[in-house]
């Protein structure tokens, strides 16, 4: 049994502040490393100790393993809990804390390889025969990768091997479209993720995206803790997630957590981690990847079981065992997650900038918010554009998407254009009601998503309240002196 | 203060038929402005458009406040002058808001001769300069003139009130704290070139703005250099390598909205503290005017008819009622103002000579602006008249109109005929603004008197000629000589000749001096606490 | 005083006459009505325009008003006349502007090199997309005015050419 006295955390944002809000419930001291950037976060104000970190770039000093391992020991934390993104899934962080005697929060090293190779991930569930969508992984040379590829069938993905995330993704709907894909993709793998090898999947369209979170401790125990569904993506990312899945067949739905459990078993996995699947229309499931972290839209699960994820993954590093089984684990109610970004969904969901002049989230029980700026921030493209994540759980869906609309009404944000009115009409939209939800939802119904049109009286009365409170206007200094204001526009 | 008791019947058939022949007056005036205003031909337009130039009304419209009026000076100038091929003498000039601010506008017209100076187009814009200097006016000059229409050259250069007259008024324009923008928005050759370089802010809009001693005609004429406008004088040059301008911009609408910018940083005017209180409209419509101003210069009406039809609510306090009839006044509020009205009522005699002397040294004691109603046919003559000392009496009234410390505004309401419109505050006597109204006449004595002598002069040199006329050929010289004074003192004579700042609609003349009065208490006037003489 | 306002990407000419209890607002040449803008706590505020009237949460910062009302989010720029009438102009075209908010990932060029049109000067990304700007016209370059891994906004200037008089 290990001992953690003091947690680091090489992180930031709202995963930073709800990391530090379970250490100080069990009474365990955090350290934060920040970059000055985020200085005015709500995460420093959380933690009991904190290091500032630089680099070239701020996601730089985030990544800067030495700058981290150097806090680590100015601050005598003895294990790091790295959150998600950053160096969450890097084996090579991982392997350095190992070797300083700092505990790892995760995985082990090994698998968090294997799992960050999608192609060693690939190989993996062949070997075990756990359900693949049909993919061909690069061996060979561009050429021969492509005439591969073609044989898949399209529309297809072509995605990084290193990659995740969603990121790192091109669609290819014809044959035609390939080569250049195929360019495009190595190019930003290389960029973006270091290493340029590339692996074609199928893509299969108005299928669903399941995630099962799993639990395994170093004994060998193994316990899911039920599915989210993730369907509704823009450009591959996540903007709404609930738990469980809507309109799933028991049978189904247990037949995919258990491949889950058996995957995460095989790997020989400990800690908390999300076996991701996609669910095609014909009720055939296939595995996606497999995330060696905690992931954003944890929460979920959380509000649907009542668990601390953050707690059991503190635990199980400690070397405890987990403590419940499988049939204590019970899923009430439904819980929906909103991601509200700073972005301008009618403008392709470019990322915004500026100044968060009002930043007012929903409180009050009945939504969890994990958030990660303060009013007066400066929100800028250094980062992902995620501001906050609002959680909701009412006893059924339905209830769900009720409280989720007031929490979007709850929610103002001036300064910075956010998807907070989108994800309403989302909410509103006939198709989410009715659990009618794929991963081209966005797409497809884009145009009915768009915003009503305003009339003219509510557009004139946006640029007069606009005009009214703009100093030009309004500052005497610029009155019509008299006698000339009673003339109007007069001429001889 | 009470009101006027106007005993005007609208309906009665004298004013029907003084209203139709005065709506014909206003038609007549009306087509004239808008002809002097918008008339050019195609080609002189289309050369404008090419260039990308806007025209000059347009670049006003651009510059002013919107919703806000605009005072147009002298509209007519120069339109019985050049056979009427230089409307408003190639230059408009008016009062109007800039970003909250009073300003008095100057731009030339180069949709005219592009924009060339006659010598009107000089005296148009040394008169300009002057209001600014007297009103302390804050001026904004958009600059667009080709030079001097040489063949007259004469005519507008070399004498004391001609073209160096502007720079120097610049000059004590910018001495007297009296801010000034420019804006080149086309060529300023010779003299021209010190009006923008002169101001305290000048603007020039790249390729279109030069400003240079000698054009590159010039300049190849004199030392044979080759050079374009734009290297010898353009924008770049001089706010890049010269310093001879401060802004350089790429458009009139970015000039005209830096001008906007600048005129909004202007403190804004405190006005001479003269007592002011809500403005009130008049009770009786200024419309009525049409049917109370006769049809014939000889016919007379009563001025407190036409003062009830400009002051607040009507209302009038008249000062010595009872004597000196023939002269009205007294204190009224224009626009919230307090102003002092002097008017005729018939000729001048001595003691309503009398009467206006004391009572303009009270208005200037009080520091009470004065507004001169001018109808009048001169003072009274004859043997008992001068033995009672008409002329020391008319003299006394000159003597302290011409000393008055307090802004004076005069409107030529009907006749303004010899001695009388010196003593009314004709235009020697330093008005602030003087306006006629179409139906007036100007001239040293009427019509009639001065065709009749005139033609008595020209049938005494004929009959020492020997020549005897029969009766049609006296009527012929008689009728010639009455239509040629008739036009040299008419209204519209006046106005080409700069003898006035305008010819107004009656039914505006509130309007207008309102707009005078609050442009004249920009400048500080001096207290003169001097008991008063009753005279 | 009238002002160019910018709503979902179309520009509005605002007029405001009269002195603050009286004030009448005009949108370009519509009919000028009785405008009132109450402002309330808590960035609640009540607009009336003529016989009209909306509950809105407003936050102004600069040139900038953000408007909550009619269940959507907006953002309102005043634009400054000198600026627009300089952009008309095409003042614009000398400089490369930034489609996006994003990060310098490398430039291409060097302050006094000689660039044809539709050359790449700079690369840059934004959400993991990498775009590359292009010189909008042939010159030469007289600024670049940011460095790599150095963050911008959407509209920032990118790279300025050197005037067509100087070159």
């Amino acid at each position: 049994m290990k001992n953690i006295t003091k947690v680091l955390i090489p992180n930031r944002g709202e995963i930073a502040c709800r990391i530090l809000r379970t250490l100080n419930r069990m009474d365990i001291p955090g350290v934060i490393v920040y970059h000055p950037v985020d200085e005015d976060s709500p995460a420093i104000g959380m933690a009991l100790e904190k290091v500032e970190v630089n680099g070239a770039t701020p996601v730089s000093a985030y990544l800067d393993v030495e700058q981290i391992i150097k806090a680590c020991k100015q601050t005598g934390a003895d294990a790091v809990h790295p959150g998600f993104g950053f160096l969450a899934e890097n084996a090579g962080f991982a392997r350095r804390l190992e070797q300083e005697g700092i505990l790892f929060i995760g995985p082990l090293p090994e698998t968090i390889e294997m799992m960050g190779d999608k192609v060693a991930a690939r190989t993996f569930c062949l070997e075990h025969n756990f359900p693949l969508a049909p993919s061909v992984a690069q061996s060979g040379t561009d050429k021969d990768f492509i005439a591969s590829a073609k044989k898949i069938g399209f529309p297809l993905l072509i995605k990084a091997a290193a990659g995740g995330g969603g990121k790192g993704m091109h669609i290819v709907k014809e044959p035609g479209a390939l080569e250049q894909a195929v360019l495009l993709a190595k190019d930003e793998a290389k960029r973006f993720f270091g290493n340029d090898l590339v692996y074609a999947e199928r893509f299969l369209e108005k299928s669903r995206h399941i995630e099962v979170q799993v639990l395994a401790d170093h004994y060998g125990n193994v316990l899911h803790l039920g599915e989210r569904e993730c369907s509704i993506q823009r450009r591959f990312q996540k903007i709404i997630e609930e738990s469980p899945a809507p309109a799933l067949d028991s049978k189904l739905r247990g037949r995919i957590c258990t491949a889950a459990v058996e995957i995460t078993r095989k790997a020989g996995y400990r800690n908390a981690g999300t076996v991701e699947f996609i669910l095609a229309p014909d009720g055939e499931f296939y595995f996606l990847e497999m995330n060696t972290r905690l992931q954003v839209e944890h929460p979920v699960t959380e509000m649907v079981t009542g668990l601390d994820l953050v707690e059991l993954q503190i635990c199980i590093a400690r070397g405890e065992t987990l403590p419940l089984t499988q049939e204590q684990v019970q899923v009430k109610g439904h819980a929906i997650e909103l991601r509200l970004y700073a972005e301008d969904p009618e403008n392709d969901f470019l990322p915004s900038t500026g100044q968060l002049l009002v930043y007012q989230l929903p409180s009050g029980d009945a939504v969890r918010v994990e958030n990660g700026f303060a009013k007066g921030m400066t929100v800028s493209t250094a980062f992902d554009p995620m501001l906050a994540k609002l959680i909701v759980h009412g006893n059924d869906r339905t209830k769900a998407i009720e409280l989720g609309l007031k929490a979007l009404e709850d929610t103002l944000v001036l300064g910075v254009t956010t998807n907070a009115d989108y994800l309403s009409r989302i909410l509103c939209f006939p198709a989410f009601a009715e659990s009618r939800i794929h991963t081209g939802f966005i797409p497809m119904h884009a145009q009915a998503l768009k915003p009503p049109q305003l009339s003219i009286e509510e557009r004139n009365m946006l640029l007069a309240a606009a005009a009214l409170s703009n100093r030009e206007f309004i500052d005497p200094a610029f009155n019509v002196p008299e006698p000339y204001a009673f003339f109007g526009d007069w001429r001889n | 203060m009470r009101r006027i008791k106007s005993s005007i019947d609208t309906q009665s058939s004298e004013f029907r038929s003084f209203q139709q022949h005065n709506h014909k007056l206003m038609d007549t005036l009306h087509k004239s402005q808008q002809k002097a205003r918008f008339d050019r031909p195609e080609r002189d337009i289309k050369r404008l458009r090419n260039q990308k130039k806007l025209l000059v009304r347009e670049r006003i419209d651009l510059l002013i406040d919107p919703g806000t009026p605009f005072l147009e000076l002298s509209t007519l100038a120069a339109n019985m002058a050049y056979d009427g091929t230089v409307p408003s003498a190639g230059v408009v000039s008016g009062v109007g808001i800039v970003s909250g601010r009073e300003i008095l506008i100057m731009a030339s017209d180069s949709s005219i001769k592009g924009g060339a100076w006659y010598p009107l187009t000089v005296k148009k814009m040394v008169r300009t300069l002057d209001i600014a200097i007297e009103n302390h006016l804050p001026m904004v000059h958009l600059v667009d003139a080709a030079g001097a229409f040489l063949p007259l050259q004469s005519g507008l250069f070399p004498d004391r009130h001609m073209a160096g007259r502007m720079f120097r008024n610049q000059c004590i324009l910018s001495a007297k704290g009296v801010k000034q923008v420019a804006l080149v928005l086309g060529h300023s050759t010779a003299g021209g070139a010190y009006v923008p370089t002169l101001c305290d802010y000048s603007i020039m809009v790249r390729g279109i703005g030069g400003v240079f001693l000698g054009g590159p005609p010039l300049v190849k004429a004199a030392t044979g250099e080759e050079v374009t406008a734009d290297e010898l004088g353009g924008a770049d040059v001089h706010t890049r390598i010269s310093g001879t301008a401060d802004y350089a911009v790429d458009s009139e609408a970015e000039g005209l909205a830096l001008v906007r910018e600048i005129v909004g940083t202007f403190p804004r005017e405190t006005k001479v503290a003269v007592e002011r209180r809500e403005p009130e409209e008049p009770f009786y419509d200024s419309r009525e005017l049409y049917g109370i101003i006769p049809d014939d210069v000889q016919k007379q009406f009563n001025m407190n008819d036409v003062i009830a039809r400009i002051v607040d609510g009507s209302r009038f306090h008249e000062f010595k009622p009872d004597y000196g009839k023939t002269m009205v006044c007294g204190f009224a509020f224009l626009y919230g103002w307090k102003v002092g009205i002097i008017g005729n009522n018939g000729v001048l005699f001595s003691d309503s000579a009398q009467k206006s002397t004391q009572f303009m040294q009270l208005c200037n004691r009080d520091r009470v602006p004065i507004i001169f109603l001018q109808n009048i046919t001169g003072f009274m003559i004859g043997k008992g008249y001068e033995h009672g000392g008409i002329t020391k009496d008319g003299a006394k009234m000159l003597m302290v109109q011409a000393n008055l410390d307090v802004p004076k505004l005069t409107i030529m309401t009907n006749g303004s005929f010899g001695a009388g419109n010196y003593a009314m505050c004709g235009r020697a006597f330093d008005a602030r603004f003087l306006f006629s109204w179409p139906n007036s006449q100007i001239s040293v004595m009427g019509m009639e008197q001065a065709a009749k002598t005139l033609t008595q002069i020209r049938l005494k040199a004929l009959q020492r000629q020997g020549k005897n006329l029969p009766e049609e050929e006296v009527r012929k010289i008689y009728d010639t000589i009455a239509q040629d004074y008739k036009e040299r003192s008419s209204a519209y004579y006046s106005t080409s000749e700069l003898w006035d700042d305008g010819i107004i609609d009656p039914a505006d003349t509130r309007k207008v001096l309102g707009i005078c009065l609050s442009v004249a208490l920009n400048r500080e006037f001096k207290e003169t606490p001097n008991g008063i003489l009753r005279i | 005083m009238q002002r160019r306002i910018d709503l979902l990407h179309e520009s509005y000419r605002v007029t405001v006459f009269g002195q603050h209890k009286e004030q009448h607002l005009q949108v370009a040449d519509g009919k000028p009505q009785p405008a009132m803008l109450t402002i309330g706590k808590d960035n609640h505020s009540i607009i009336q325009l003529g016989d009209y009237k909306a509950d809105i949460q407003l936050a102004v910062k600069g040139e900038k008003a953000y408007i909550r009302a009619f269940g959507r989010t907006f953002t309102l720029g005043i634009v400054n006349p000198v600026e627009q009438a300089a952009q008309a102009a095409g003042k614009g075209a000398d400089t490369a502007l930034a489609p996006m908010p994003g990060m310098v990932v490398k430039v291409h060029v060097a302050v006094g090199e000689k660039v044809l049109k539709g050359q790449p000067v700079i690369t840059i990304e934004s959400m993991k997309i990498l775009t590359v700007i292009t010189a909008p016209r042939n010159g030469e370059v007289s600024q670049v005015h940011f460095e790599q891994g150095k963050t911008f906004d959407r509209n920032a200037p990118l790279v300025t050419l050197k005037k067509k008089e100087e070159a």
